[in-house]
């Protein structure tokens, strides 16, 4: 499976070569996180709980980085098992500032193995890239704070100000990841959204609504 | 014809079958080709050719069967099993510490456990060795890893969730042909260090190839036969009770072979024989995958012997077609030679068979590719070689005969798909090219250039039939005109010969055990019988077919026979029922038994009617003084008297045993007619008709063949079409669930058209040959032929089975037709 993207995100390159060097960051914004730790220089272990279609279990997952060129890119390896089979992955990710905003952009390929390759294959692209889009979109919120806290550190009741929006945005003062529930309805959205096309999917739901009323009118009258 | 039987070395199988039947008298007796079913007996007697309605219908259309999952024991635990994420990894460690915290998990059977007891590996039908639990590694995905007992279903399944298995992967062997290169050994636990299983040569070669030097056309293709399952409705299960005061094993289970089951269990556990009872209850479908043992089974009776408690272990869908018995995977490197004159002449194939981590294939032991060697089929070839390998590779062990016996779909799929190419190079048409070249009516019992003779057949007849029925001039006619306009429309022929009964004792026997069948009659003193078989029905029809039989030969109505099957404490012992075997073997111990009655009845007859045993004949269901046929007495007033009345110097009673050993085997064989057409578009083949016309020789039951032709081209239409089980890279099975795995349903199928011929096989006693497999063999060629037939004026020479709308749009593409 081939991954590559990119993504912009509203904050300065430092702060986010900040974040995606930061295992504590890195571990909230997995959806499924479950916590990353230092296990050595520039490698760490994680835990993570992943749903793809009707599997799921816990993964360890071992992380390596690599090639480390502060604060533009690094290369990464993944190696991680679980009860539901195993994936290895490469890949790079390298940065490029732009004014206010940075360019993220990744590749990379990731082998997939066991049940959750033989049993989810037909889900697992668009699982994958919705797990990558929620875990960007998280990092993003993540760094709204750090922006704006930067910006209070720097001084003046304004920046203060801000602070305050940015956290009264993300409704506490500190970021917090989203809940297995709204990721797995993320995902599902996700992955629907990339199976059926969209001029379907209107019809396919109002289709889907008639449907349970006519069962309930069966049932109930 | 070697077999080594020493599991550590590849066995090299080089001097050719010659397989020789002691003819019985009047085999060789030329028989008459009918159309018309022979009834002798009234309605209410019910013997053969009657439609009667099947006797096993109305409890399993009632929803009252008694499946392995319905049994229900006092204090029964349930086992579920931990599987492999790899296909192919060391094992370092298994921590099962979790699970065993939860409540309701009494026990964590591991590999290392059942080592103990030395039962950790177990013999395979082909005398190779499997894993039943790993020690070291795991060698395919799904492979059983350990196994958890608990009070209940549920816990089972929670707990295998929390066993973590710390595994260090190691590489697959997905491609059989790179497993020939030895770079990664599947069986590092064999002394000598290949993944060549054996190697097996049958025919003529110096023959052959001069027939091939000398030849004017030749057609040459790569096919795959690919890996499939039988994917039957109910999965695999078992109830093993082990009762320690008793000391007795009793076992439900799902089993096609109770009998064989049951000396295999007592050879590997060590039980004695008669402590163990095998109770086969009603089967939701076999299709050969119910013949071999798997690990769950042997991991379920160690349960329960350990335990004290009765263990009950039902597989769910994706560990049935993840990890039970493949079928088929043959890799087939076919020519076929033909004269100046188009006669066919020469046939020669390299084979190469993928058998997954065990050469775990049903097989009689004779023959590792099974009865491939009848590849020449329906036709009359003068000269045949066949070339065959094995390997070993990281899938689940096989291969079972899925509703064929043993090989034959393959050689049949090859050798129709070969004449249909030379037809079509020839441009002569293929209907004709088979009348030209078939094996003709005269020349039977004819000998096949691999050593195989054919007992009886009359194939023009059948395909004559199926022209006839499907309008086979008009159709030409309309493609032509079709093809004028650019549609495609296709019409494809497949004209096969089966072979089923397995088998003869001197050539056939599984892990020694000899292929005969058996049956056992008792007439109670009323007049009705119960009669108990060493077969076991799956579906088949058993229950009715057998008591038509015992009603022809005795006219004791069908209805007042009790036919039983399954449980090993009380029937008589046989191999069970596979491969189209229980009529050619089963059916004629049936026939054999009611004949030794009925000699038995002729002496109570003489003795009720105070007349010479010379004197008497028998009529339907009686025996009558020859002329008088007033002067009777009927088979229930024989049966009364053999238990009031009977001669001071006869037995009481009125029963018998038979053992059958058939004297050669049945070639069944038929003519089948497919036409397609194909949207040029989208590649989708639609299958417009389909007329099947089956010779089974003599019919015992015109509805139950009909039920069984059309549940065999169903499962004929499954892999021309539709089934393929796939691996990715890393040996993960792809096809683990029906969403992925396809099977046709009522939507896929077409209308089957059947009808037949009636060519009886000249030594079975009422003359049958078996059918079950007959559509599943001779269905795919038809559709595949049809879809190249379309095609051939593009360029088309081959598409492999399945042939799915992508393979077919491709092609187009390929010949600048789609875009």
């Amino acid at each position: 499976m081939k991954l590559q993207g990119e993504y912009t995100f509203d904050a300065p390159q430092h702060l986010v070569w900040e974040a995606v060097q930061d295992p504590d960051v890195l571990g909230s914004v997995l959806p499924g996180g479950e916590g990353v730790t230092q296990t050595g220089e520039n490698e760490y272990e994680s835990k993570l709980k992943i749903k793809v279609g009707p599997v799921q279990g816990k993964f360890t997952g071992n992380i390596k980085l690599s090639n480390i060129s502060p604060p533009n890119s690094y290369d990464i390896e993944v190696d991680g098992k679980g009860a539901p089979g195993f994936v290895k992955a490469n890949g790079s990710l390298s940065l490029t500032g732009q004014s206010d905003a940075t360019l993220l952009t990744y590749q990379g390929e990731a082998k997939v193995g066991g049940r959750i390759a033989s049993v989810g294959q037909r889900l697992l692209d668009a699982s994958a890239k919705s797990i990558i889009k929620q875990s960007l979109e998280a990092l993003n919120a993540y760094l709204q704070v750090q922006v704006a806290k930067e910006k209070a550190a720097a001084g003046g009741e304004a920046a203060a100000e801000e602070v305050a929006e940015a956290v009264a945005e993300t409704k506490t003062p500190e970021y917090v990841p989203p809940t297995q529930t709204e990721l797995a309805v993320n995902v599902a959205k996700d992955v629907a959204g990339e199976l059926i096309p969209a001029q379907y999917r209107l019809p396919l739901i109002i289709g889907g609504i008639i449907l349970v009323l006519v069962i309930f009118y069966f049932i109930f009258f | 014809m070697t077999v080594y039987h020493d599991p550590n070395k590849p066995r090299h199988v080089d001097d050719r079958v010659e397989v020789k039947h002691p003819v019985p008298e009047g085999a060789s007796a030329k028989v008459e080709t009918t159309e018309q079913i022979a009834v002798t007996t009234p309605p209410e007697v019910c013997g053969m050719g009657h439609r009667m309605k099947r006797k096993e219908d109305p409890r399993f259309i009632q929803g009252r069967g008694q499946y392995v999952d319905d049994v229900k024991l006092p204090g029964m635990l349930y086992m579920d099993i931990v599987r492999s994420p790899y296909a192919h990894a060391k094992i370092l460690d298994i921590d099962a510490s979790a699970a065993l915290e939860m409540d309701g998990v009494l026990a964590v059977i591991t590999g290392k456990d059942l080592e103990a007891h030395g039962l950790h590996w177990m013999p395979t039908l082909m005398s190779d060795t499997q894993m039943v639990l790993p020690t070291e590694k795991v060698v395919y995905y799904a492979q059983e890893v350990c196994a958890v007992i608990a009070t209940d279903r549920y816990i089972a399944a929670d707990a295998v969730e929390n066993i973590f298995v710390d595994y260090d992967p190691l590489d697959a062997v997905v491609d059989p042909f790179k497993a020939l290169e030895d770079e990664t050994i599947v069986r590092t636990d064999k002394e000598v260090q290949t993944n060549r299983i054996w190697h097996w040569e049958v025919g003529d070669q110096a023959a052959t190839d001069e027939v091939f030097a000398n030849a004017k056309h030749v057609v040459k293709q790569y096919m795959h036969i690919p890996r499939i399952h039988v994917a039957s409705i109910e999965t695999c299960g078992m109830v093993a009770n082990y009762n320690p005061a008793t000391e007795k094993m009793q076992i439900y289970m799902t089993t096609q072979a109770p009998h064989a089951i049951r000396t295999v269990f007592a050879l590997v556990t060590g039980l004695p024989e008669h402590k163990i009872q095998i109770i086969s209850p009603d089967i939701g479908g076999g299709f050969g995958g119910k013949v071999p043992v798997y690990p769950g089974y042997v991991i379920g009776a160690v349960a329960s012997l350990l335990l004290g408690k009765p263990v009950k272990w039902i597989e769910d869908r994706s560990e049935n077609l993840q990890a039970d018995s493949f079928a088929r995977d043959y890799h087939l490197e076919a020519e076929l030679a033909a004269d100046e004159n188009g006669k066919l002449v020469g046939l020669r194939v390299n084979g190469l068979a993928d058998h997954g981590a065990a050469d775990a294939a049903a097989n009689p032991s004779k023959f590792p590719a099974g009865l491939f060697s009848i590849c020449s089929g329906s036709y009359d070839i003068e000269a045949t070689h066949v070339n065959f390998d094995a390997v070993y590779t990281t899938k689940p062990p096989g291969g079972v005969a899925y509703r064929c016996s043993f090989r034959v779909t393959e050689a049949v799929h090859m050798i129709e798909r070969l004449t249909d190419m030379m037809a079509h190079d020839l441009g002569i048409d293929p209907a004709e090219y088979r009348m030209q070249n078939f094996i003709q009516p005269e020349q039977f019992p004819y000998k096949s250039a691999t050593g195989w003779e054919y007992d009886s057949g009359n194939y023009p007849a059948a395909l004559k039939k199926a022209m006839d029925m499907i309008g086979y001039d008009e159709l030409r006619r309309e493609q032509a005109e079709k093809r004028e306009r650019g549609e495609l429309m296709g019409i494809g022929i497949s004209s096969f010969t089966e072979v089923v009964g397995a088998g003869p004792a001197k050539d056939y026997d599984i892990l020694g055990i000899k292929m005969f069948d058996s049956a056992e009659i008792r007439i109670h003193p009323t007049g009705k019988a119960i009669a108990r078989f060493g077969t076991k029905s799956q579906g088949q029809g058993h229950e009715t077919t057998y008591a038509q039989i015992i009603a022809q030969e005795l006219g004791i109505p069908a209805n007042d026979i009790e036919v039983e099957e399954g449980d090993t404490d009380t029937a008589p012992y046989g191999l069970g029922t596979y491969a189209s075997r229980s009529t050619p073997t089963a059916g004629a111990a049936a026939a054999m038994a009611a004949r030794k009655i009925r000699a038995k009845a002729k002496k109570i007859a003489a003795h009720l009617l105070e007349a010479s045993e010379e004197d008497l004949e028998w009529n339907v269901n009686q025996w009558q003084v020859k002329g008088s046929p007033d002067q009777a007495k009927t088979i229930q007033d024989i049966a009364f008297a053999a238990y009031t009345n009977h001669p001071d110097d006869l037995e009481a009673g009125l029963e018998a045993t038979d053992y059958y050993n058939p004297p050669n085997l049945t070639f069944p064989f038929g003519s089948y007619i497919c036409v397609v057409d194909v949207d040029k578009g989208t590649g989708e083949v639609h299958i417009r008709r389909f007329v099947a016309i089956d010779d089974c020789g003599n019919i015992i039951n015109p509805l139950v063949v009909e039920g069984q032709v059309h549940g065999g081209l169903t499962m004929g239409l499954a892999p021309a079409m539709f089934e393929e089980i796939v691996y990715d890279e890393y040996g993960t099975c792809l096809t683990g669930t029906f969403a992925d795995y396809l099977l046709p349903t009522a939507v896929e199928s077409p209308k089957w058209e059947t009808g037949h011929t009636i060519t009886p096989s000249p030594h079975h006693p009422i003359g049958a040959k078996g059918v079950g497999e007959s559509p599943t063999v001779g269905a795919p060629p038809a559709i595949a032929n049809a879809v190249v037939d379309a095609l051939w004026h593009l360029g088309v020479r081959h598409i492999d089975i399945p042939i799915t709308p992508q393979k077919v749009w491709q092609a187009l593409r390929d010949a600048g037709v789609s875009d």
